[in-house]
């Protein structure tokens, strides 16, 4: 199949398995999505001082993503100009300069080049090599969104407002429920033997799944909602750049809904403080409550309400994590714990707890996931089963119109049913079709919008 | 790290216990030296084999740097290269 | 940075040969347990206030001390999470360990000493585990050292405190659904 005629099925809601496993099919990702599009890299509250550093990837570029000593966030690359050694070794640090391990050229934090040893004697000093023209490579663009890291490769990319759209309105009920925004732990990092898009497409929309797969954890009584009635109740919405899963909330009452998955008063009152009018109301009104949630391409969002001890106590957490591909049928899972950072500490114990218990490496939710995505990687790789589309239809008609209707009264932006349905994989999906037919030719960005 | 006062490593320097402090580039200790009728500040790189004793006021001076300071120290990333000393 | 605190074993006695052989024993025993799927039997090891963590491991700068995060954990468990964990390994939709994969936990470097207050035994081992998932998979291998607390319950130990120092920073396992 060609890529036109994979895209072209795609879009239909029918799936092509190379697309979670062909090696071609992500030398091409590589470089139109993970080469132009916005990248999640790392949390502000990682790098609070100056100096603090942490090095991330986009794909197989590393990065230093520190703040300089003058307060403002760089993404440099890993890269020293002399030969090309990784200047920073160590996953995270504090330094006001980085020295190179292999012939010691001194890079500021900001990435200018300030020293080399024997600089005259070797290079004719800086008549001949001058250093202030010489700085690490910095990402070509980056932003910063609620305290999200973001950097684009792509010196074109659209402004990452307009890449998120109307997602960051439910982005801020994960990481701004209050003026001083949250802080992370972690990240865990392993690796999952499973396509990078798997992930980002469940996280985006699939509530069909919970009640089967995570069946286990219902019947322990660590969480009560996923049983498959309550699953369907939840609204699925879409905007802009994002989508996700939520749950209907037994109220139409704002802080008896956030106390219901276990907000103390306190935080409850910030949020109100803090959201609009209409972000509110999806809480009052819809009344749904977000669960999770992904940014295209690879970023993705967690908020569940599990009981967090034996007195029987519901506690929130929330948790960002990035898909990072490794090839087309290996994944680096990089997972954070997030919790405001005005959060009472008791709070922020027991979210911990919950976290833990529920994702990251050792979650409950996450261990039948994985399964899942590494088996269908695994299934993905046959040349049999290539030639089955596999069916992404849910919730359209033979004539692809919608079975159901949206939700007629949605107070967010963009579109949003409730219902089973594969709305959001299909819009992920088509996303990510958009970018890989961009070639990028004269006249064009290079950048899917 | 020993909770005893380190040994002063000149005998006629009595000497606070050395604090490590490293990243990935660089390690050095740091400890107070009291000379009989005042304190410095000693800082020693174990891998150059270098030390400095500051005294309060050229520890005050730091106060007042910019990290412009400290890129220029680094202009020879090892210390003084010969032709330098 | 902040890294996880370690229990000291400066300045302790070394326990007896025949306390050692018991204590060595005890964790042959426990990796029985746990590579035959006796989880309840596993559990019954723990005493009621367990604390058992895993610490994430980061490639930190110089010392390896301080590359084990303190608040950032893999496992960061008591009773009430760990009595789930096994619990929903006795249901029937556990699926990511239906089937089981078949597990191999070697023991090894096991040294001990006596804990300054009382009765406790303090022992380091090392502990190399062997996963293997069905027939296409590699298997998986996670390497760590565990520090334990051993408290005496009757004529037998229990496992107060368990902190596994895994060694990959970057876990080469699909998921965390095994005991270490
Ligand atoms: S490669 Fe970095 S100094 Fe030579
Ligand atoms: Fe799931």
């Amino acid at each position: 199949m060609n890529l036109e005629s994979i895209v072209k099925a795609v879009n239909d809601g029918m799936i092509p398995p190379a697309i979670y496993s062909d090696e071609e099919i992500f030398r091409l990702e590589r470089e139109r999505i993970f080469g132009r599009s916005w990248m999640y890299l790392a949390h502000e509250s990682e790098i609070p001082e100056p100096g603090d550093y942490v090095v991330r990837r986009i794909v197989e570029d590393s990065f230093i993503v520190v703040r300089d000593e003058h307060g403002e966030v760089r993404v440099l690359a890993n890269v020293c100009l002399h030969r090309g050694m990784q200047v920073c070794r160590a996953e995270l640090g504090n330094a006001s300069h980085f020295r190179c391990p292999y012939h010691a050229w001194t890079y500021k934090n900001t990435g200018e080049l300030v020293g080399l040893p024997f600089h005259e004697d070797a290079f004719g000093g800086d008549a001949n090599l001058s250093r202030k023209e010489m700085a690490l490579m910095p990402a070509p663009r980056l932003a910063i969104h609620r305290g999200l890291i973001f950097a684009s490769l792509d010196e074109n990319a659209p402004p990452l407002e307009e890449h998120m759209g109307g997602f960051d309105y439910f982005l801020d009920f994960y990481v701004n429920q209050s003026e001083a925004g949250v802080e992370v732990r972690g990240p865990q990092r392993w690796i999952v033997d499973a396509n990078w898009k798997i992930g980002a497409e469940n996280f985006s929309g699939d509530s069909y799944h919970t009640p089967h797969t995570h069946a286990s954890v219902v019947e322990i009584g660590l969480f009560r909602e996923p049983k498959a009635n309550k699953r369907k109740e939840g609204a699925l919405y879409f905007a802009g750049g994002g989508g996700g899963t939520s749950y209907k909330l037994p109220e139409r009452d704002f802080a008896a809904n956030l106390a219901y998955v276990g907000y103390p008063p306190e935080m409850i009152e910030r949020m109100r403080a803090r959201w609009t009018t209409a972000q509110r109301a999806l809480i009052s009104d819809g009344p749904f409550m977000v669960s999770a949630a992904t940014l295209v391409p690879n970023l993705s969002l967690v908020h569940n309400w599990p009981v967090v001890n034996a007195e029987g106590q519901v506690v929130p957490f929330i948790s960002i994590r990035l898909w990072q591909p490794i090839s087309a049928t290996r994944t680096e899972v990089i997972s954070w714990f997030a919790v405001d950072k005005l959060a009472p500490a008791w709070f922020k114990e027991l979210s911990y707890k919950s976290y833990l218990m529920c994702f990251g490496s050792s979650g409950m939710f996450e261990q039948d996931d994985v399964e899942n995505f590494t088996s269908l990687t695994a299934v993905a790789k046959g040349q049999f089963a290539q030639r089955i589309l596999l069916n992404g239809r849910m919730g359209l008609a033979r004539d692809g119109s919608f079975l159901h209707e949206p939700i007629a009264d949605w107070p967010g932006p963009g579109r949003a049913f409730t219902g089973y349905g594969e709305y959001n994989q299909r819009e992920v999906l088509r996303r990510w079709g958009e970018w890989m037919l961009d070639t990028g030719g004269s006249g064009s960005n290079g950048s899917a919008r | 790290m020993s909770a005893d006062p380190a040994e002063p490593e000149s005998g006629d320097l009595a000497a606070g216990e050395y604090v490590e402090i490293a990243n990935e580039f660089a390690f050095v200790k740091v400890r107070t030296v009291h000379t009989r009728n005042g304190m410095r500040l000693e800082i020693t790189s174990p891998r150059l084999g270098r030390g400095i004793r500051l005294c309060p006021m050229e520890l005050e001076t730091l106060t007042w740097q910019t990290p412009e300071t400290f890129s220029g120290f680094l202009q020879t990333p090892h210390g003084p290269e010969p032709e330098a000393e | 940075m902040r890294s996880a605190p370690l229990t000291s074993t400066e300045g302790l006695a070394r326990v007896t040969l025949e306390l050692h052989h018991e204590v060595t024993m005890f964790l042959y025993e426990e990796a029985e347990a746990l590579d035959n799927g006796r989880f309840r039997a596993w559990l019954d090891l723990l005493t009621e206030d367990i604390a058992y963590r895993m610490p994430i491991r980061v490639t930190a700068a110089h010392t390896l001390a301080d590359s084990l995060l303190d608040g950032a954990d893999h496992f960061h468990e008591d009773r009430y999470s760990l009595e789930k964990r096994v619990h929903r390994f006795e249901t029937d939709h556990a699926w990511t360990e239906d089937p089981p994969s078949r597990t191999r936990r070697f023991v090894s470097n096991v040294r001990a000493w006596t804990a300054a207050d009382g009765d406790d035994v303090i022992v380091k081992s090392y502990l190399l585990l062997f996963r293997s998932r069905g027939d296409v998979r590699e298997p998986d291998w996670v390497s760590a050292e565990r520090t334990d607390v051993l408290r005496r319950a009757g004529t037998r130990f229990q496992i107060a405190r368990r902190l596994i120092a895994v060694d990959e920073s970057v876990l080469r396992t699909q998921n965390l659904a095994v005991f270490l």
